[in-house]
């Protein structure tokens, strides 16, 4: 059969192209357990002979990335804690409730959502410098919500758009107040929603780079991208090292990606789409 | 009149954080652009619209204009349609479809930095990855090839390393899009005789046509407006060859400290991504 052949060829191309994909990310990986002597081996092996962890423990230790990776773990939590209270109670709000001009407002979300960091750099660094919020924690969190909070909140209308109306006139007639509603029926129901949302503002923060770059001086508030921008231009430093390192800043998000695979899917085609 | 009210009540949060983290930083912007500032410099000059004259009058303005366009043009098309074919292939998928679409999905969450990172040195020269397996296979030039170090490759380069973290993001969308479309569309367009290539136009096409013309409009605001991908991968070098505009804006700001012309460039890199946004809100209000 004609078409059956050409359907298997879509599913070899799918495969490899999957595989292709995964190939860097694995190489970097094996890379960094892989013992000095075999970096250079030819032919190329894709799995180590024996496993070395002293790249990742001269990482974690000597280089400083244990003390990043608590730095970037700590502001891209925070900012995903500044971020959802606020995405929800605004996604409540649009789904719910009959606002006058509630397009304008709208609209004004979409529009923060969408304007390019790169513009805020400038003006963000001024008042943090005037605010004494350069080079301090507090002043990065604000930096990676200029885009973690419009993110959320634009993620969380839709999320919240998609719960059906029946549920609170249900809850209405039986005497729930708005606000019981929202917190025992809406938040439940919005849960799958809320998580996505939580996981891809936390990957959005993790992967800031510019806002690390111009708010942040001292070495001990690093985080791991901003780390890595400057390692780059270090030489000294051994294959397996650097790879260690990459690996350190990808293996939270790939755990993640791993455990919470149906709500990505679900959170990216929700409209969750700034990168 | 209360139920108005009482919403608006409750997205005063979300609209007083976005205007003070958002909307006054961008407002800054515009302002600062008709002064002369410099950073660590004491007060500003007005200067209306010098700084935006002067940008349009120097070479280095036009040379990232014309990256940048290179750059958009390149990494959203050729994506949009790779990444499409891929989607298509990957709904023919029965095994273990979950799986692979999660392997193709991954490099859109991998950390830009790692991206950087890891494919500086898998294209290093004599030691890379890619240089050991064109020397295996017996390709002694292309293994000493400089990749993202010489001008002629170094915005090619980066946009395979561009498609290789974009293009998973449009497999996803696209293969999204594409469940929505029944079997039986594609079984009345075999019976009527159809081919693969006539099922694609005729059946799969208009049903993802929007969800393509929305993914150009990202993608496009996406890439022109990322700095830290070229910044590491590049740093707009060799010769400028990669400075786009992003890097341009950070050269200004922070390396010649003069955050007046800056700011005049971010407002008219704006103005390109505002007709994006304009874009995206009428589309928006046209599919409710």
């Amino acid at each position: 059969m004609g078409t059956n052949s050409r359907f298997s060829l879509s599913v070899a191309l799918a495969w490899v192209v999957g595989v292709a994909l995964f190939i860097p990310i694995l190489w970097m990986m094996m890379t960094a357990i892989r013992p000095e002597h075999e970096l250079y081996q030819i032919p190329l092996k894709l799995l180590p002979g024996a496993l070395d962890w002293s790249n990742l423990e001269t990482a974690w230790t000597e280089k400083s990335f244990g003390q990043y990776f608590y730095n970037s773990t700590l502001n891209s939590t925070l900012s995903v804690m500044f971020s959802m209270p606020i995405g929800i109670i605004t996604g409540y709000a649009f789904s719910r409730f009959e606002i006058r001009h509630s397009k304008y407002y709208r609209a004004y979300v979409l529009f923060a959502y969408m304007v390019p960091i790169i513009i805020l750099v400038v003006p963000f660094y001024l008042v943090a410098v005037q605010l004494n919020l350069y080079n301090t924690r507090l002043g990065h969190v604000l930096g990676l919500s200029t885009y973690a909070i419009p993110f959320a909140t634009w993620v969380m209308i839709g999320y919240f758009e998609q719960i059906p109306r029946e549920v609170e006139h249900s809850a209405a007639v039986d005497g729930a107040s708005r606000m019981k509603t929202l917190i025992y029926i809406l938040i439940p129901m919005a849960r799958t929603g809320i998580i996505a949302t939580a996981l891809l503002t936390f990957i959005l923060a993790w992967d800031d780079y510019i806002f690390a770059l111009i708010l942040l001086d001292s070495e001990h508030l690093r985080t791991l991208p901003l780390a890595i921008g400057y390692l780059s231009a270090d030489y000294e430093l051994t294959d397996g090292l650097m790879m260690a390192m990459g690996t350190i800043t990808t293996l939270p998000i790939l755990f993640l990606f791993v455990f919470f695979q149906k709500y990505f899917v679900g959170g990216m085609t929700s409209g969750a789409v700034k990168g | 009149m209360k139920e108005s009210r009482h919403g608006l009540l409750l997205l005063t949060p979300a609209l007083l954080v976005l205007t003070v983290l958002v909307m006054l930083p961008l407002l800054a912007t515009l302002f600062f652009s008709f002064f002369e500032m410099r950073l660590g410099g004491t007060g500003a000059r007005f200067v209306g619209l010098e700084n935006y004259e002067s940008l349009i009058s120097s070479p280095a303005f036009w040379h990232s204009t014309k990256v940048t366009i290179l750059w958009i043009v390149l990494s959203v098309f050729p994506q949009l349609a790779i990444g499409t074919v891929i989607a298509v292939a990957l709904d023919r998928v029965r095994r273990l479809r979950s799986f692979l679409r999660a392997a193709i999905f991954l490099p859109w969450v991998i950390p830009v930095a790692v991206v950087a990172y890891m494919w500086q040195w898998i294209l290093t020269p004599e030691t890379g990855l890619v240089a050991s397996v064109a020397a295996s296979a017996g390709l002694e030039s292309l293994a000493a090839y400089p990749f993202l170090t010489a001008p002629d490759s170094a915005l090619g380069t980066a946009l395979v390393v561009s498609a290789w973290r974009g293009v998973p993001f449009i497999v996803i969308m696209v293969f999204a899009a594409l469940q929505s479309i029944g079997d039986e569309d594609y079984h009345a367009a075999l019976v009527a005789g159809a081919g693969p290539l006539r099922c694609f136009f005729y059946v799969t096409l208009p049903y993802i046509k929007n969800m393509l013309v929305i993914l150009a409009v990202i993608r496009t605001m996406q890439i022109a407006n990322n700095y830290s991908l070229m910044a590491l991968l590049t740093n707009g070098g060799p010769a400028d060859s990669t400075k786009i505009i992003p890097l341009l804006i950070y050269e200004l700001g922070f390396r010649e400290f003069s955050l007046g012309k800056a700011s005049a460039l971010g407002v008219m890199a704006l103005l390109l991504t505002s007709v994006c946004i304009a874009f995206m809100m009428r589309k928006r209000n046209g599919d409710k």
